[in-house]
């Protein structure tokens, strides 16, 4: 009888492992149509860009707020206490 | 989704699913296998034989030879050497007498140089005090350094100036007093400055003889001065006044009193021999400073936290008073007592509080002292946690021999002071509930709220930190400023001037 039951249990556990792999692997789903991928081959590459084109204005990176006077007073105190880095100093990267 | 598409994907699936029903009989036998033999059963290990060893000692180590310096090699470091005092460290103290200038060095004169170059390489890392010379509130110091494997490697391997250079403490803060102390001995060689008379305190509006000895002497150091000006006290000048207080940690009200008077009339040969002393301690700190860390300047009583190296939270503090100076000393907060209360140290207890008591009987109870009797001594005193707790809300504790803490205070007026050396030593703060939420933080336990709750009560409680905080107390009394200046302190507890005796460098004052 537990034989039985195993045996019933395992094989459910199968066709579930199963239905859930075959999901996974998408079978349902639409392969991209193969015209379009030909006609984007063959659609011809856009004319790079000339050399001395005048690129699009890029915003300037964004201001850093001055610091506020709480801020400038932590740092006053910081180089009171004894600055190791100097402020906002880039950190050094790692020796190769 | 295309007909195609689907029936194709139904298909797969269901040829997938047969092979799943075909595949679970296969599963249920192997289910059904009688359980694994014992002989399949994971070996015992059995223990190995120890084969007795006699422990030998090692063999002591070999001296390190240091190869001969090449010409070009003796030359780079003659040169170093010739530059110690830009490290604040004296030149005739490394350099042979007399060397060839091509380089070509005799037995002896190699010898020579290796023996400065050695010895300005343990003093320029780790200063110039032997260990027995630090006194013992300065416990703060530096790891034993022997540069003779670092120089005979160097040498081995052609990298000596890249030694040489790496060797001076490279924190910004000690960069900052380097250049300082260029300029103060240029300010030195210029004839530095002359005193101002005492006199009248002078103010906004006032005429007086002296005011351009005041233009001269301010212009001496503040690049914003100009030296001659009209004979009054003017706005110009005003300003100028108040940046030198905030350089000299004096209260920027602007108008020269005796204490301003005292700063400014200090010579400049003294402001040069604070930065060396200074720059002495920068040597006695780690090679690396941990990114987090709490760091206590006692000699302008100032307190800062960094994280991730950068200062995130500062406050001003009080620190010992002389005779009961804050040590210098290394250490890592592991804990926040909250509501803390305050077990009197013996000393204080006999000078300064049994004596109040006795002239007025009833004053312990009246501020929360208890006796506790203690068997075969005398009787200490605990006072009970609350607002009028010597120790305020919160303590934070590090291990030290001389059992000293951090922690708040219920007397505020003491941070409105300009001269913050106050306590018997513990270091006392302005805003120790920001540091204990910001030690706290990320704990899901002591949230702002929690801690809101547990200060509602008087009832006492230690919360261990996640990760202990390294805190170091140091003695900083010159340092270079945000504004690029150099700023000094008054040294209150005169270990500046104990430190340049120490380190042999008072008795060449002038010279330095």
């Amino acid at each position: 009888m537990l034989k039985t039951v195993l045996w019933i249990a395992a094989a459910c556990a199968a066709v579930l492992v199963a239905l859930a792999v075959s999901r996974t692997l998408h079978f349902d789903s639409t392969p991209a149509p193969k015209g379009e991928v030909s006609v984007a081959v063959a659609r011809p590459a856009p004319a790079p860009p000339a050399v001395h084109a005048p690129t699009a204005p890029t915003a300037p990176p964004a201001a850093k707020p001055p610091p506020t006077p709480s801020e400038l007073q932590v740092q006053e105190d910081a180089a009171a206490t004894g600055m190791t880095t100097e402020p906002d100093a880039p950190k050094e990267s790692p020796p190769t | 989704m295309d007909r195609a598409g689907r029936d194709g994907g139904q298909w797969r699936r269901l040829l997938l699913v047969a092979a799943a029903l075909a595949s679970a009989p296969l599963a249920a036998l192997a289910m059904a296998q009688p359980p694994a033999s014992p002989a399949a059963a994971p070996q015992t290990i059995t223990p190995q034989t120890a084969t007795p060893q006699t422990i030998t000692p090692p063999p002591p180590a070999a001296a390190v030879q240091i190869p001969a310096f090449s010409p070009a090699e003796a030359l780079a470091a003659v040169g170093v050497l010739r530059a110690a005092d830009q490290q604040g460290l004296q030149p005739k103290a490394y350099l042979p007498e007399t060397l060839p200038a091509d380089g070509q060095l005799s037995g002896a004169q190699q010898a020579a140089l290796a023996d400065g170059v050695l010895r300005y390489a343990h003093d320029v890392r780790v200063g110039r005090l032997e260990p027995g010379d630090f006194p013992e509130l300065w416990a703060l110091r530096p790891a034993p350094y022997d540069p003779r494997p670092e120089l005979a490697a160097a040498l081995t391997e052609n990298r000596l100036q890249p030694w040489l250079d790496s060797l001076p403490p490279r924190y910004a803060g000690y960069v900052a007093l380097k250049r300082g102390l260029a300029r103060y001995r240029e300010i030195a060689a210029g004839g530095g400055w002359k005193a101002i008379p005492d006199g009248k305190p002078m103010a906004l509006g006032s005429h007086d003889p002296r005011v351009n000895a005041l233009r001269a002497r301010l212009a001496a150091e503040d690049p914003q001065v100009v030296a001659v000006g009209p004979a009054v006290f003017d706005a110009a000048l005003q300003a100028a006044v108040q940046r030198a207080q905030v350089r000299f940690g004096l209260k920027p009200d602007g108008v020269v009193a005796k204490s301003t008077l005292d700063a400014l009339n200090q010579p400049v040969g003294e402001r040069v021999l604070q930065i060396i002393a200074n720059m002495e301690r920068w040597r006695w700190l780690p090679q690396a400073m941990p990114a987090t860390r709490v760091q206590v300047n006692s000699g302008a009583a100032i307190v800062t936290l960094f994280r991730d190296g950068k200062p995130l939270l500062s406050m001003k503090a009080v620190s010992g008073k002389v005779g009961d100076e804050t040590p210098m000393l290394a250490s890592a907060i592991h804990s926040i007592v909250i509501n803390p209360p305050w077990n009197v140290p013996a000393g204080i207890a006999e000078k300064e509080l049994w004596p109040k008591e006795r002239a007025k009987p009833g004053y312990l109870a009246a501020h929360g002292y208890r006796v506790i009797k203690v068997e075969g001594s005398a009787p200490r005193l605990q006072q009970a946690s609350g607002d009028d707790s010597s120790l305020g809300r919160f303590k934070f504790d590090f291990d030290n021999p001389f059992a000293v803490y951090l922690h708040d205070t219920p007397a505020k007026h003491g941070f409105d002071l300009f001269a913050r050396q106050a306590s018997h030593g513990c270091v006392r703060l302005e805003k120790p509930r920001a540091l204990a939420e910001a030690l706290l933080e990320g704990d899901t336990k002591w949230t702002p709220d929690a801690i809101d709750t547990q200060l509602e009560g008087d009832k006492t409680v230690r919360v261990p930190l996640p990760e202990k905080v390294p805190v170091f107390i140091m003695y900083w009394t010159a340092f270079g400023g945000g504004d690029g200046q150099m700023h000094f302190r008054s040294d209150p507890y005169g270990w500046d001037r104990d430190l340049l005796k120490l380190a042999g460098v008072l008795s060449s004052a002038a010279k330095a």
